[in-house]
């Protein structure tokens, strides 16, 4: 008689127990119950070189040893390999890289180095004299304490970086994180994602020798004070040659005329069209594509939902002012130059 | 009458579950917004930290600590510590922290009167702020090192009045309460304020790991210091000038929450009665003459109203159970129907935010702890009934609202003894 009521109460006990037991168990265990992780490093493009320097730096002794020596030597390293190269200058005062790299290996030089197109480097590479590729050369990663000249349809996997300056000739391909301390000047046809250098420069036309044309960075113009912002539910216009004091703030689109000169920032839900030669004092914001026309200067950041496409010769930001352009797709023209980084979620292209 | 009423309390109950469900389904499957998330380099601007202090001696060190280690440009930051009437150490320590480092932009300012509330110590603090972007911090929270370029990055859009980062609860580990807090502020931030942000809705200003536009506040009045929730108020007098809120995910700061259950009900009955003051100050303006967009009016409306839910589910139960025993049409077989679909699915979408809110931060085994925030979700359920009732009960007697402290459970911070400092 006892029995069945007593087993009704236990199933039914073990029926409401069973939804929290995975809980209940939780609680006493502890096994997730650290607070979640947040984001820590700043954001620096330059993290992951940063980090590849720290990892090679024991080995730098045995590369030094090895330069004084003019030796190559091979040595296994955590599951790989690490060649260290500073044999005999082969090329025109380089060392020219060919197979070591194919592997996996880590590849470290201590001379001038250059390769052969069309060579594939699987493994990361770190020269400290200049780097100079041929054409199709594939690196998996690149850091140079000098520079890096970069062959036509060259390609970085993940990241490269060069305390000098580097310079890619048309077609290349930089999938992650390109940066430099100095500058970054690209050829026509080039494809990127991230980009930092004090200086970022399209090249006119196929080559880009490190004498290629620099534009003569432009300082703003000075224009004081600011007569607050000016919002509107209609498409803004500014007439060519115009002089806007404030910011601009549009829920549809922006258009400014040629010539113009506006002391504020812009904001718009929809597109922005900036005309050419025209100055902006402060950022451009747009919710969808934002355009910017060729000779134009603008000294804040440039942020866009949709695409970006800068002009020749437009310059954004400006020596003692870097700026930052951060769109889906980004299109820089001939001769447009960034001072600062430039950030395409999707990818960017260098044109004509 | 009772029928019609429990329709209303059904058809509210739906509009917010199902708003529930958009937001979960926006932040699992829909396009993300975070458009300044990438500006790494700019003409910083000139900014001020205020770090609201009442009280504070356990936790006012460790802010300003972390604020030392931030990559903010020194010579554009000013911190001032805004010490309202404390009455412990929290004087004390400040002082002894400008002391050690004196080559820090640090001023303080130590409230010594005046009326009490956070609102209104801020208010007397603007005096000393001379820069257009504010960011505004709680004395327990600890920044990390990219967070105030985080923080001041969209004030490079001109529309933009405030901006709000992400609240990380960093004592989870310690209790049930704590870690049903972690679940809580995981489906809060993670799922409803950036669904927000992805679907150009109303992402609230919190009033901690937040900034504001300096000039946009001077446009809109300053802080009120006539409300118990000065970030909700802030957040709609911004909409109804026509400036954005925004919220920044990755934007992240740890920040302590309460270890024990009255402190708890103290917060939430606080948060509440603040809420419901802004409520019922704005939700007639929003509608009627704001400048923000169709869906930020519709949005903004159903967020004033979210702490007025649990009054109306508690009212919603009481209706089912007498329309039950009094005898019932076949109509409110349905309606009881719909409130039973509540009790299962509507709630659920709370849950399901949450669930959806623990993958997303990359979390396996807490999510377990679900069933669980039942409790914690029962707790609030009843603290906001009861912030309500008190808040009618207190407008007919003419009563005024107490702002209550929220309890810390850090340890306190050591002082030198007079005898350790001489030497």
């Amino acid at each position: 008689m006892i029995v069945a009521p007593a087993m009704l109460f236990a199933a039914t006990g073990v029926m409401l127990a069973l939804p929290v037991t995975p809980a209940l168990l939780e609680l006493r265990r502890r096994e997730d119950a650290s607070a979640i992780p947040i984001q820590q490093h700043d954001g620096d493009i330059r993290n992951f070189a940063a980090s590849f320097r720290r990892y090679i730096a024991p080995l730098l002794p045995a590369l030094e040893e090895c330069r004084r020596a003019h030796a190559c030597e091979t040595l296994p390293m955590q599951g790989a390999n690490a060649a260290f190269l500073a044999g005999i200058l082969e090329e025109r005062g380089r060392m020219l890289l060919h197979e070591h790299g194919r592997a996996g290996a880590l590849v470290l030089c201590a001379v001038p180095a250059a390769t052969q197109p069309g060579s594939i480097f699987t493994g990361d590479l770190y020269v400290t004299d200049t780097l100079a590729t041929g054409p199709g050369t594939v690196f998996r990663a690149v850091l140079s304490d000098r520079d890096i000249l970069l062959g036509a349809a060259a390609k970085v996997m993940r990241w490269a970086h060069a305390e000098g300056s580097i310079y890619a000739a048309a077609g290349c391909e930089f999938f992650g994180r390109l940066s430099a301390e100095k500058a970054i000047t690209l050829a026509r046809g080039c494809r990127f994602e991230r980009m930092r250098a004090s200086r970022i420069v399209v090249a006119r036309g196929e080559e880009c020798p490190a004498s290629a044309a620099i534009p003569f960075p432009r300082e703003l113009p000075v224009m004081l004070g600011s007569a607050g912002r000016h919002r509107s539910h209609r498409v803004i216009e500014i007439f060519e040659g115009s002089r806007h004091r404030g910011d601009l703030i549009s829920e549809r689109a922006i258009r400014i005329g040629r010539r113009s000169h506006v002391s504020g920032s812009l904001k718009s839900h929809g597109d922005t069209d900036i005309g050419e030669g025209t100055v902006i004092n402060g950022s451009a914001v747009s919710g969808r594509d934002l355009r910017i026309g060729s000779g134009c200067l603008l000294r804040g950041p440039i942020i866009a939902e949709g695409n970006v496409v800068v002009g020749a010769g437009a310059q954004v930001g400006s020596p003692s002012h870097p700026a930052t352009i951060s769109a889906r797709r980004i299109e820089l023209a001939a001769e447009a130059c960034v001072y600062g980084s430039v950030w395409a979620r999707e990818y960017g292209v260098t044109g004509e | 009458m009772l029928l019609y009423l429990f329709g209303t309390v059904i058809l509210l109950i739906s509009i917010y579950t199902i708003r529930h469900y958009c937001f979960t389904l926006s932040r699992l499957f829909g396009g993300q917004r975070h458009p300044y998330v990438d500006v790494e380099l700019a003409d910083w601007p000139a900014v001020t930290i205020l770090i609201a202090a009442h009280n504070e001696e356990a936790v006012v060190a460790d802010i300003l600590h972390a604020l030392m280690e931030v990559d903010y440009p020194r010579e554009q930051m000013t911190i001032i510590p805004v010490n309202d009437r404390s009455t412990d150490r929290t004087r004390e320590i400040i002082d002894r922290f400008v002391a050690e480092h004196p080559e820090q932009p640090i001023q303080p300012f130590h409230r010594t009167g005046g009326k009490p509330g956070k609102a209104a110590a801020l208010k007397d603090a603007m005096q000393f702020v001379s820069t257009d972007v504010v960011l505004v911090f709680d004395a327990d929270y600890i920044p990390g090192k990219a967070l105030i370029r985080q923080l001041v990055a969209p004030f490079f859009d001109p529309e933009v009045g405030s901006v709000m980062g992400r609240v990380v609860p960093m004592n989870v580990g310690k209790k049930l309460i704590t870690r049903l807090l972690d679940l809580e502020r995981s489906g809060g931030y993670q799922v409803d304020q950036q669904a927000r942000m992805n679907l150009e809705l109303v992402p609230q200003y919190g009033g901690t790991v937040a900034g504001i536009r300096k000039s946009a506040l001077d446009e809109i009045g300053g802080w009120n210091e006539n409300t118990l929730a000065e970030d909700t108020d802030l957040t709609y007098r911004l909409l109804l000038a026509g400036w954005k809120t925004v919220y920044e995910n990755r934007a992240e700061c740890y920040e302590e929450v309460p270890e024990r259950w009255p402190v708890r009900v103290r917060q939430i009955m606080r948060w509440a009665k603040g809420h419901n003051q802004a409520m019922a100050r704005y939700t007639l303006p929003l509608i009627t003459r704001s400048r923000a967009s169709l869906r930020e009016r519709l949005d903004g409306a159903l967020l004033l109203g979210v702490y007025l839910m649990g009054p109306v589910l508690l009212l919603g139960w009481v209706l089912a159970s007498l329309l039950f025993y009094t005898g019932i049409q076949i109509e409110a077989y349905v309606a009881i129907l719909g409130l039973a679909a509540f009790t299962t699915l509507g709630n659920f979408a709370a849950f399901f935010e949450i669930a959806a809110a623990v993958r997303l931060d990359g979390s396996r085994k807490r999510v377990r702890l679900l069933p669980l925030t039942f409790f914690g979700f029962t707790v609030s359920l009843i603290s906001v009934s009861r912030a309500a009732w008190q808040q009618v009960r207190d407008s007919v007697r003419g009563a005024q609202m107490v702002w209550d402290k929220t309890e810390r459970s850090r340890a306190v911070a050591p002082v030198p003894a007079p005898a350790e400092k001489a030497a």
